[in-house]
């Protein structure tokens, strides 16, 4: 234990006495610590200011494709670029100018209501008898 | 007080042994010098006994204790004055005493004491609070010294302990090794110095060629030179005059 003591006594007064050695001792760890903050920011920067540009074609009107346009908007990585016309969507698509369509089908908030009230329907048709 | 039984030492990389099957009785009491040229194994030698390397074949016993199976008592039998200075030269001489004496279990009032009397035996008690970095060859010498006997060793080993040294810190540290040989330590050291090792030596060994070529008091091997007066006579009459360079 005496043998540690004196070790480490020896090494505190090596360091103490290399300004140097000490300086870089801190500061080395503080520069890796500023240049990978610095690189992740960066590459957290690219990534929001970047957005995927995507086409909405929304035919429904309704509340689900309000839904979805909202989810889409908050989610910050696509921009969203409304179309009137499924099939001028589909062409752009085609020939390249963008990578996504969404389309949303006319009547599809009416429909999955609809599907909903037969399935609650028919469920508890069945707990009846 | 050692007894050296056909040691050898070859190096991984070498061609030759560098100590090749020597035998050497020194006693108890003695002052032995171990004299030869650059590369003749005197180093490597010193290294063995000091346990710092391990050697290719045969064994040795210190104060009767073999090497193989003692070491942990060995190292507390012996100090080593290396070649190279073996000390922090960013920390005084008064630390670094009592780091190394703290490395063999020194400390108290006793050890710190030890620590200032052998500083003021050596002449270096004004510069005890002195950094190492700024001390002249000498003086680093006498320091490496004290740091070695600290803790008092039946033997000690010193690897060429008068070089780089001017004629006064000579005189100190010769003197302080006969005080100690007095007080009973077993001093085994190499030199270049002959005429050094002639008054100072109570017997000497000239290894060449990692052999021992010649043994005795310094006054036996001059008598039985023939035609040699001095000791650097015997030592070319036995090692030749070729030059001793390798890489």
């Amino acid at each position: 234990m005496h043998k540690l003591w004196v070790s480490a006594k020896k090494e505190f007064w090596l360091l103490t006495r290399d300004l140097g050695g000490l300086a870089v001792l801190f500061l080395m760890p503080l520069l890796l610590v500023i240049t990978i903050t610095l690189i992740q920011d960066n590459t957290f920067k690219t990534i929001q200011e970047n957005k995927i540009p995507i086409l909405l074609v929304d035919l429904d009107q309704g509340t689900v494709s309000d839904q979805v346009n909202r989810n889409l908007q908050e989610s910050s990585l696509f921009e969203i670029i409304k179309e009137d016309s499924e099939t001028n969507a589909q062409d752009l698509v085609q020939k390249g100018d963008y990578q996504l369509a969404i389309i949303l089908p006319k009547n599809l908030t009416k429909d999955l209501k609809r599907k909903i009230d037969q399935n609650v329907s028919r469920n508890f048709s069945r707990i009846r008898g | 007080m050692i007894q050296i039984d056909q040691l050898s030492k070859k190096y991984k990389e070498a061609e030759h042994f560098s100590l090749s099957g020597l035998d050497l009785n020194i006693d108890h009491g003695e002052i032995f010098g171990l004299l030869g040229s650059n590369g003749a194994g005197k180093t490597t030698l010193i290294s063995m006994l000091s346990g710092l390397i391990k050697p290719t074949s045969g064994s040795f016993k210190i104060d009767g204790l073999d090497y193989t199976s003692n070491k942990k008592e060995l190292k507390k039998l012996i100090g080593i004055v290396p070649q190279e200075y073996a000390l922090y030269p960013s920390l005084t001489a008064y630390e670094n005493l009592y780091y190394f004496g703290s490395m063999f279990g020194l400390k108290g009032t006793l050890f710190k004491n030890s620590i200032e009397e052998h500083l003021i035996r050596l002449g270096l008690e004004k510069f005890a609070h002195k950094k190492i970095k700024a001390f002249s060859g000498g003086m680093k010498r006498r320091v490496n010294l004290i740091a070695s006997i600290l803790h008092q060793p039946k033997v000690l080993f010193l690897d060429e302990p008068t070089v780089g040294v001017d004629v006064q810190s000579k005189t100190v540290i010769i003197d302080f090794l006969k005080e100690l040989n007095t007080s009973g330590t077993t001093i085994v050291y190499t030199s270049h110095h002959l005429n050094e090792a002639e008054t100072f030596c109570t017997r000497v060994g000239i290894i060449d060629h990692g052999q021992l070529v010649c043994l005795g008091t310094p006054k036996e091997l001059i008598q039985n030179e023939q035609g040699a007066e001095h000791p650097e006579e015997v030592f070319l009459a036995k090692t030749g005059k070729a030059l001793r360079d390798y890489a």
